[in-house]
């Protein structure tokens, strides 16, 4: 047997197998090319044509009845302008860190009731025949990719850092949902909410950093991230400022920026005190912190200290209230 | 073993390993939690694709292709990687030398994130523009890029004077491996500010078998298809590489050509594997192994039958990890280390052992 | 004889390793179609560089090595393995191949594209396994064989390739008696035939019986060449290999020995057609 000959055939049997069931396949794809959804009955405010912050457009072609929020910060918004009988399903977590979290079972149950997938990924989504996936910047790429090919639409809500991106973020799944007055009316509560929140000024002329220790690193929230927007909103100065957003800091950091509030993550009901706070508490080095010393460590709970929703605002009230209250303590 | 015996093994070896592949497809048709399709219906898909049947009702059919796909996917790049590691054990004369082992498969990876980089991340994934656009084939081209610098740093430093010392193939492959394992991150953190690119990078450094389209296993049947070409033009060469360099010189082969041709091969094909499918260490040092134990050591044999071979493994373990431990979603590359990690450690308590001289 | 034709020239090659010291001097020498050539020479005087560069697979830095009449290094690698044999000491790991399969690899250069090996191709095959006494072991694994066979096996993958040049390198070192004078027996059967063989051993004695010429080498260079007779003699060996060295004659062919008092021999030893007691 001749090396040319021998060449060709492993090619073309390579080639052949699976190449022509691909080829045939494309073949038979291009045939077929189904026009998404033609049979529906024309809906009132249907089809839509939304415009994307990335200028891409998006065409809705009918009322989405089986939405799938692909993390927390969206079925967020969802719970806004639509009930559990709008969605598909959830994803596994996501309740847990959803404004829901700590809402009473009756209030909770429809939502419980949801079916839940593990992963973003299209093949749960597609068996669950979502609609419409609601989805974030940072969820795979090729996920979404193969959900827009088979014609399910996939609306990637831009990061947020402060509250003016969720309230795009929500207008822009107003108009996706025909909901516009709905989510104009929602938008207007927060901003009653906000504007109490900075009445109030909890932490007003005092420095917070939110501070991480991740077993090896500490890291703390500086400007241009959720954090500083709570903080902005209590009142608060940013100690971490002058950082740009998630940033790294090491004690000597810690040391020279000695703010007044110590925000950190509180791992959850049960855990038992570990972590950033165990660290703060009994590492000799950080004990002359003012705050360490002056026990002016607030924890908020983990959904809050990551949030990227209204759930900011939840946050806000949350460590205004505890300001208040240390501050009541101290005073006492 | 005789060489005839090596033959006989090797006949039965093909058939049992093309009937594997030919159970393996439909089963992963079939397993996946989401979402019921019976053996019959994964048949009717199938059809359905070929334009022979009505495809399946609602999303069933996609969801059918997708497995299709991931299938596909995993086999050529089981395939794949396998080949490249027969290829470079061929090349480097030792059981120890893999795709990931001396840092072809990272080379493949910080090639393409460079050019994806390049690119500037222009699409929101490298292969959403089909295959008819230019990009699949600039990430796959700055993979094969990378691949190839490696094979030459490698080939230049691990051989002396002819010879190739294996403690500093094994060296230089750690030093090749941490290199670029730091200016991957270097270049992640540099393209952070720029969202597309740092997204697209993201995206793709995940490596992964979840979600592959038509375009991910047909780039990676091309580029194994490729490779396996030059087979025939090595086989017989690295055969008599085994006695050293200098003596495969003498009996007429080519040196700088054989070395051309297989390391090319290996590298398209590991740098295509990588492309559409991440890191996935250990396929391209395990099979070519075992396959060794059975059919010898002849390449003319080896060399296919760890294509072969690799589709089989890499399409049955993630067949296998989906039917038993779906739940955990364990990605094939994590997978292979747990299983490839122990392997390379016996390998190298084996080869401590051996003093293989003439 | 004299007259026969010159398969391989060397002309004034000098071959140094990277940027070390030279390890041939401007050598010249010429291989004959029909005669058996030994390299002798102390360790480290150049012999298996000679061999190499002689086969083409070291490129000397001045000088050069003509092949009938063109240069050797200008022809394609294949030609020159049609050409030249080389039969190295060992090899640098040992093939896990079988006998057969390896003694196969000598036919590389003449199955121009094919893979497997054709009927001719095992018929020598079997040929040159026959002439090292090897036939029977085709199918044992190349380390299953004990160090002998394995020299022969170097040997019997050389005259698979069918080359009209021979180039080996100390061929007996591992045998014993009996089949060093096989293998000799062998290479003068070959040169016989026609071939040029050039042979680098440290037996004097085989090479006095076998070769018709003789090549002393030290340092690099070529210190004296000539018949057996001529150069086995204490004017031409001693000065290159030391004084411990015992000369005497053996059915009129020359006899060296090394011996360990040889320095204190009193001049006319006598010559003794029994050896040394």
């Amino acid at each position: 047997m001749y090396r040319s000959a021998l060449a060709s055939h492993a090619v073309s049997l390579c080639l052949s197998i699976p190449g022509g069931l691909l080829l045939s396949g494309l073949v038979g794809c291009a045939r077929e090319a189904p026009g998404a959804a033609g049979t529906a009955a024309a809906q009132e405010g249907y089809p839509r044509l939304i415009e994307l912050p990335s200028g891409a457009r998006m065409l809705v072609t009918s009322e989405p009845r089986r939405i799938v929020p692909a993390n927390a910060g969206a079925l967020d918004l969802l719970t806004e302008l639509v009930g559990p009988d709008r969605l598909a399903a959830l994803p596994r977590q996501a309740l847990d860190y959803s404004v829901l979290a700590e809402r009473g079972a009756s209030e909770r149950a429809a939502w419980d009731a949801l079916p839940r997938f593990e992963r973003y990924l299209a093949e749960p989504l597609l068996a669950g025949r979502a609609d419409l996936v609601v989805s974030d910047p940072w969820g795979a790429l090729e996920t979404t990719q193969r959900l827009r090919e088979v014609g399910v639409n996939v609306l990637e809500l831009p990061d947020v850092s402060c509250m003016a991106d969720v309230e795009a973020n929500l207008r822009l799944l107003g108009r996706a949902l025909d909901l516009e007055p709905r989510a104009e009316t929602v938008i207007a509560a927060w901003r009653r909410r906000a504007d109490a929140l900075r009445a109030r000024g909890a932490g007003r002329g005092q420095r917070a950093l939110a501070y991480s220790y991740y077993g090896s690193q500490g890291a703390c929230a500086g400007s241009g991230s959720t954090l500083a927007e709570v903080f902005a909103l209590c009142g608060l100065a940013n100690a971490a400022g002058h950082l740009h957003g998630h940033a790294s800091m090491s004690f000597e950091d810690l040391l020279a920026l000695d703010p007044d509030w110590i925000v950190v993550a509180h791992r959850g009901e049960g855990e038992g005190e570990g972590g950033t706070i165990a660290l703060l508490r009994s590492e000799p080095v950080l004990a002359q912190l003012a705050a360490v010393r002056g026990q002016r460590i607030v924890e908020l709970p983990q959904r809050l200290f990551a949030s990227n929703s209204q759930q900011l605002l939840e946050a806000a009230e949350l460590l205004s209230e505890r300001l208040e209250r240390a501050r009541a303590a101290r005073r006492e | 073993m005789s060489g005839r015996s090596g033959q006989a093994r090797a006949r039965v070896l093909t058939g049992v390993l093309l009937l594997a592949l030919l159970l393996l497809v439909p089963a992963a048709l079939v397993v996946g939690g989401s979402a019921e399709i019976g053996a019959r219906d994964a048949l009717r898909a199938v059809a359905a694709w070929l334009g022979l049947a009505d495809p399946l009702p609602g999303h069933l059919q996609t969801i059918a292709q997708l497995r299709l796909w991931r299938a596909l996917v995993a086999a050529a790049v089981g395939a794949s990687l396998s080949f490249s590691g027969a290829l470079l054990q061929g090349v480097f004369r030792n059981a120890l030398a893999s795709p990931s082992v001396i840092g072809v498969s990272a080379g493949a990876s910080l090639g393409a994130a460079a050019a994806i980089a390049l690119l500037g991340g222009l699409l929101p994934t490298w292969l959403s523009g089909g295959l008819w656009s230019p990009t699949p084939w600039l990430v796959v081209g700055g993979a094969f890029a990378g691949a190839v610098l490696v094979c030459m740093l490698v080939v230049r430093l691990a051989t002396v004077d002819g010879r190739l010392s294996v403690p500093t193939l094994l060296l230089v492959g750690i030093a090749v491996n941490t290199c670029i394992a730091g200016a991957l991150a270097a270049l992640q953190s540099l393209t952070l500010d720029d969202f597309q690119i740092a997204r697209a990078i993201l995206a793709w450094t995940f490596g992964t078998l979840d979600d592959r389209s038509a375009a991910h296993a047909l780039l990676a049947v091309i580029a194994l298809s490729a490779a396996l070409a030059v087979a025939p033009w090595v086989a017989r060469e690295l055969d008599l590489f085994a006695g050293g360099e200098q003596d495969a010189q003498a009996l007429g082969v080519h040196l700088a050509r054989t070395k051309f041709l297989a390391l090319g091969a290996a590298a398209l094909a590991a740098a295509a594997a990588t492309a559409v499918a991440g890191q996935i260490s250990f396929v391209g040092l395990v099979v070519p192994h075992l396959l060794r134990s059975v059919v010898g050591h002849g390449h003319a044999r080896l060399l296919p039958l760890s294509a072969l071979g690799g589709a089989a493994f890499l399409l049955g373990a993630d067949v296998a990890q989906r039917a038993l431990l779906g739940h955990l979603a364990l990605q094939p590359g994590i997978l292979m280390s747990i299983v490839g990690g122990p392997f390379f450690l016996y390998l190298l308590w084996r080869e401590r052992r051996s003093t293989v001289a003439w | 004889m004299v007259n026969a034709a010159v398969l391989l020239e060397a002309r004034d090659v000098e071959f140094a390793y990277g940027t070390g010291a030279p390890v041939l001097r401007g050598l010249s020498l010429e291989l004959r179609g029909g005669r058996l050539v030994a390299l002798l020479g102390p360790n480290a005087a150049g012999k298996s560089t000679l061999l190499r560069v002689l086969a083409g697979s070291l490129r000397p830095q001045r000088g050069a090595v003509h092949s009938a009449g063109g240069a050797l290094l200008a022809l394609p690698v294949r030609e020159r393995a049609r050409r030249i044999a080389l039969v190295p000491q060992a090899l640098s790991s040992l093939p896990l191949q079988t006998l057969e399969d390896f003694v196969l690899g000598g036919r590389y250069a003449h199955q121009a594209g094919a893979l497997a090996a054709t009927r001719a191709d095992r018929e020598v095959v079997a040929r040159a396994l026959i002439d090292c006494d090897l036939a029977g072991c085709e199918h044992n694994l190349l380390d299953e064989l004990s160090g002998g066979q394995r020299q022969r096996a170097l040997l019997a993958r050389a005259l698979a390739q069918q080359a009209g040049v021979l180039l080996v390198d100390e061929p007996t070192n591992a045998l014993d008696p009996e089949h060093q004078l096989a293998v000799f027996d062998l290479l003068a059967r070959l040169a016989r035939d026609g071939r040029a063989v050039a042979v680098v051993t440290h037996d004097m004695n085989l090479a006095g019986q076998y070769a018709d010429e003789v090549l002393l080498l030290a340092r690099g260079e070529l210190c004296a060449r000539g018949a057996p007779e001529r150069i086995l003699q204490p004017a031409q060996l001693v000065p290159v290999y030391g004084s411990r060295l015992w000369f005497g004659s053996f059915h009129g062919r020359p006899c060296v020995l090394p011996a360990r008092d040889a320095g204190q021999a009193e001049p006319g030893l006598p010559r003794s057609d029994q050896g040394p007691r």
